[in-house]
């Protein structure tokens, strides 16, 4: 090690927390992006378990092989590994190529012909070559998609905090780079100084970064393990495991190198260039004019003399003060974006627990009508359950378009259209006829079936769009005629509601004709040998101990496997975890990109301070006191804190929306305004540039104010 | 009267067998309107000495009074009004503030006192000085000897007690240094201003009614050359 590198390390053994700083700020980079990468990686390490064990590991699969040929078959060299089965029709072939890759389909295709295979004879293992990349599966574009923009950004964020620490760095040793330079130091033996700082951090950093991204990683795919194995509504087989990917490493690694290349070369040729009375002299700093430091004359009239020292004094470090607030913008923008994305995916996947009116859904199958009335009787008021019975008939009518209003004759085909008739026990129906102001008993005579007609506003999204419509219009005293169980009759339709009864909810399907009718018609239009199948909605008081008890109940009196006994708050419960997992994920990637950018803005703010000790010790001089020094620091916190939220919030509402449109191609749902965020980061913002301030101004205030002074007697 | 009395002014900077004495005991006093010429070698205290009459340093022990205050009694924020209203200081470097133009540079007191500048006596100022066509301007856009004129301006705004210069000619060619003297002595004679002036230029020193020399942080020599 020569005289300017030992210089170099001492200097950064000086300025400790300044060095541990830029050291935290690499190795948040570095294990960020090898956590987003390795995730990925486990991810799709998973999906390939998962499909291997479920399925088998084999990669094409050929059937009805003639024996001759599949001998020969097997030994082709786009294979690897063969398992032959012996049936009446022939082979069946379970391959594995040599290399996957995606020209796998034309190779295969090549055999076919080659042999004699028929097309309808190959089928491939789709989830294991989803699982590896070579077949396009859903969400896959999306998961990469997102893995990539994190990481771009994860980079950008770090080149600033990075380049940052090192403008810094080489702004305290300018005096050292000045004496070294009088003494005889070249240009590029100071340009090497900076650079080997950089290289003395990253290797540092570099390994410690990927230690903690490892670390990160499988504490995360701990947690998303354990949830998985107690979510029901999850069925995946295999679980997380940590899969090293010398690929990632390969791509982490340099990035990093080059990132701190990148962040140390600008400052190593600024600091190269200052010449050496310059540097001794501390009067490189920018050459300023009148017009660059103009402030509006309002801030003096609105801050006061401090106010406009503040807003001067920002406009004269406008390089410094770009790179904090891009720092300060860059994570607003990621908070906003990365959160509202958390929530566009809680609300994607369904997981915000839908009010249904029940809390237990019961099914019975496997015997008839009057007896599971009378097993639903019993069940009916154990611990103050509220029971809503339904039965259901799938029929089919000819439904004129007329009873159809445009956008739902649009959006379904005309002609034959599904119906669903639904009963609902007697006391629901009644109370359904009260609200409607119709007499129930009107609607028992099977000879004269009527129905209420369930006329309810439905979703629809066709080409991205969204649709809501009322589907039919259908006056009151109209005869449908339906078809069920091959038996055709009329149905008059007598009132109508918008309202899905509770019992219904379960089974309600958008595009049918649905009909309520009473138990009565329903049976009668349903014959007397079809099977019965009772579904009951159940608000328990406690929906566990209802289960248990009801679960019990049915096994001692229906066969195994014709009842079931659902309960929605534990689904809903096992949703939660998962959305739990989902925000873990999303909160832990914002917790890291804060620290990156908290990191970055302390360095600058507090350095930025610590620069100016001798012009705050100036003033202090002339009489300025601490509480204006405080006021006018305080100036300076706002302007930051209102600019970078002013730049930040709308970049990231743009982020939002882009995230909004992109998944709305795929599925529909409202848009959040990510009020949370936003206020979340007004006030992170401020609090942390005023907190910072007051920390630098402590410290400040701390120093011996003769000394500050007496450091440009050289 | 005496504008200044100094009793038993100690400095020691670090503790135990490390202890530096930068001042030791030193008593004196000026009487208003005197120029006093603050000698001696590198090293010897001088310019503690003087950070300690300006309030911008506390004593280890011993008294500063200035128009019969006791300022070392005075709070961290009533010395600095204090500094503001009734000390002016002036640096071999300058210490301007870069983002203030000349004008607001010598108005800083008052500016940080919240109050408007006094157009007369501030236009009188700036002519004495010469700085009338360059108000405008930045402290980087001119050169030493106007700098140090800007500096002297920020000094004598508020009609201070006393002006306390360290080696304000010491960055300065031969022909600025002489004229910034003038300009202190100007003042001294104009508005009878109490100026003392640390030198290590004997000319300088001559010039003085009165010569302390200190050496080892006491007063070695202390002469009144002229009346």
């Amino acid at each position: 090690m020569n005289i300017l590198q030992k210089l170099t390390i001492r200097h950064l053994k000086r300025n400790r927390s300044r060095t541990v700083i830029t050291v935290v700020g690499i190795v948040l980079s570095v294990a960020m992006v090898t956590a987003v990468s390795g995730m990925v990686a486990s991810f799709q390490d998973m999906l390939y378990q998962d499909s291997v064990l479920k399925e088998g590991l084999w990669h094409v699969r050929y059937k009805n092989v003639d024996p001759v040929a599949a001998g020969q078959l097997v030994q082709e060299p786009v294979f690897s590994e063969w398992e032959w089965v012996e049936t009446e029709e022939g082979a069946v072939l379970s391959l594995q190529f040599a290399r996957l890759h995606r020209g796998v389909f034309d190779e295969s295709e090549a055999v076919c012909l080659r042999y004699g295979v028929a097309a309808e004879d190959v089928s491939y293992h789709n989830n294991l070559l989803i699982a590896k990349g070579i077949l396009p599966g859903p969400y896959y574009n999306a998961l990469y998609g997102f893995a990539g923009i994190l990481l771009v950004l994860v980079a950008l964020g770090s080149v600033l905090v990075i380049s940052n620490a090192f403008a810094i760095s080489s702004d305290q040793r300018s005096l050292q780079f000045g004496l070294l330079k009088s003494a005889g130091a070249t240009r590029s033996q100071i340009q090497g100084m900076v650079l080997f700082e950089g290289a003395a951090l990253a290797a540092l950093a570099i390994p410690l970064g990927i230690l903690t991204g490892f670390f990160a990683e499988w504490v995360a795919l701990s947690v998303a393990n354990s949830i998985f194995a107690q979510t029901a509504a999850i069925n995946f087989v295999a679980s997380f495991r940590v899969v090293v990917s010398p690929a990632a490493l390969g791509v982490t690694v340099p990035a990093a190198l080059i990132t701190i290349f990148f962040a140390a070369w600008g400052p190593a040729v600024r600091a190269a260039r200052v010449s050496a009375v310059e540097a001794i002299r501390q009067t490189k700093s920018v050459k300023l004019s009148p017009r660059r430091v103009r402030v509006s004359p309002l801030t003096a009239r609105l801050f006061g003399f401090e106010g406009l020292l503040a807003a001067k004094t920002m406009k004269r470090n406008r390089g410094k003060y770009r790179t904090t607030m891009l720092a300060l913008v860059v994570s607003i923008v990621l908070f906003i974006g990365v959160s509202s994305f958390g929530q566009i995916l809680l609300q994607a996947t369904g997981m915000v627990y839908e009010d249904m009116g029940s809390n237990v859904l019961l099914t019975m199958m496997g015997d008839t009508a009057s007896r599971h009335d009378a097993l639903l009787e019993e069940i009916t008021g154990w611990g103050g359950a509220r029971v809503y019975p339904s039965r259901e008939l799938r029929a089919t009518t000819q439904l004129p378009g007329d009873y159809m209003t445009q956008t739902f004759r649009e959006t379904f085909a005309q002609g034959e259209r599904p119906v669903r008739l639904y009963s609902m026990g007697d006391e629901e129906f009644a109370r359904l006829c009260r609200q409607l102001r119709v007499d129930p008993a009107e609607y028992r005579d099977p000879a004269r079936p009527k129905a209420l007609l369930l006329n309810t506003t439905g979703t629809y999204i066709k080409q991205g769009r969204r649709m809501s419509f009322t589907p039919y219009r259908i006056p009151p005293g109209t005869w449908v005629f339906v078809t069920a169980s091959a038996q055709s009759a009329p149905v008059e339709i007598q009132g109508e509601t918008d309202e899905i009864p509770i019992g219904v909810y379960a089974r309600f399907y958008a595009g049918a004709l649905n009909l309520v009718v009473t138990d009565e018609v329903l049976l009668s239009l349903r014959g007397e040998a079809d099977a019965d199948s009772l579904w009951a909605a159940v608000m328990a008081e406690d929906a566990e101990v209802f289960s248990r008890e009801a679960e019990e109940f049915l096994s001692q009196n229906l066969p195994y496997d014709t009842y079931s006994v659902l309960n929605y708050e534990e689904m809903a419960g096992n949703n939660r975890n998962f959305g739990v997992l989902v925000m873990t994920f999303v909160y832990g990637f914002i917790a890291m990109l804060s620290l990156i950018g908290v990191t970055s803005v302390i360095t600058t703010i507090s350095t930025g301070i610590a620069l100016r000790g001798r012009e705050l010790a100036m003033l202090r001089s002339v009489g300025m006191c601490q509480r204006a020094i405080a006021k006018m620091l305080n100036y300076e916190s706002l302007l930051y804190g209102i600019k970078a939220l002013a730049l930040g919030i709308p970049l990231g509402l743009a982020v939002c929306g882009l995230l909004y449109k992109a998944m709305t191609s795929v599925m529909d749902f409202p848009f959040l305004w990510p009020v949370d965020s936003i206020l979340i980061s007004v006030v992170a913002v401020l609090a942390l540039t005023f907190a910072t301030m007051a920390y630098a101004r402590r410290k400040q205030r701390r120093t011996n104010l003769a000394g500050a002074l007496r450091d440009d007697v050289l | 009267m005496a504008i200044l009395e100094v009793t038993n002014l100690s400095k020691v900077y670090g503790k135990g067998e490390t202890a530096v004495h930068a001042l030791d005991n030193v008593s004196f006093s000026v009487e208003a309107g005197q120029f006093v010429a603050i000698i001696g070698p590198s090293g010897s205290g001088k310019s503690t000495l003087l950070h300690m009459l300006g309030g911008v340093d506390r004593p280890t022990s011993g008294k500063v009074s200035v128009e019969g205050n006791d300022i070392y009694a005075l709070d961290e924020n009533s010395l600095a009004i204090f500094r503001r209203r009734h000390i002016g200081l002036i640096y071999q470097f300058y210490n301007l503030i870069p983002v203030l133009d000349v004008e607001e540079n010598i108005t800083l007191p008052q500016l940080l006192d919240g109050r408007k500048a006094d157009r007369d006596h501030l236009g009188e100022i700036i002519a004495t000085l010469g700085l009338g066509d360059r108000l405008g301007h930045l402290p980087n856009q001119l050169s030493g000897g106007q700098q140090q004129r800007v500096s002297i301006g920020r000094a004598l705004i508020n009609r201070p007690a006393m002006i306390l210069a360290d080696e304000p000619t010491g960055n300065l060619d031969s022909r600025n240094s002489g004229e910034i003297l003038d300009l202190l002595l100007l003042s001294n004679k104009k508005y009878n201003q109490t100026l003392l002036l640390i030198t290590h230029d004997e000319s300088i020193a001559l010039r003085a009614n009165r010569i302390i020399a200190i050496e080892d942080g006491r007063v070695a020599r202390d002469e009144v050359i002229r009346l």
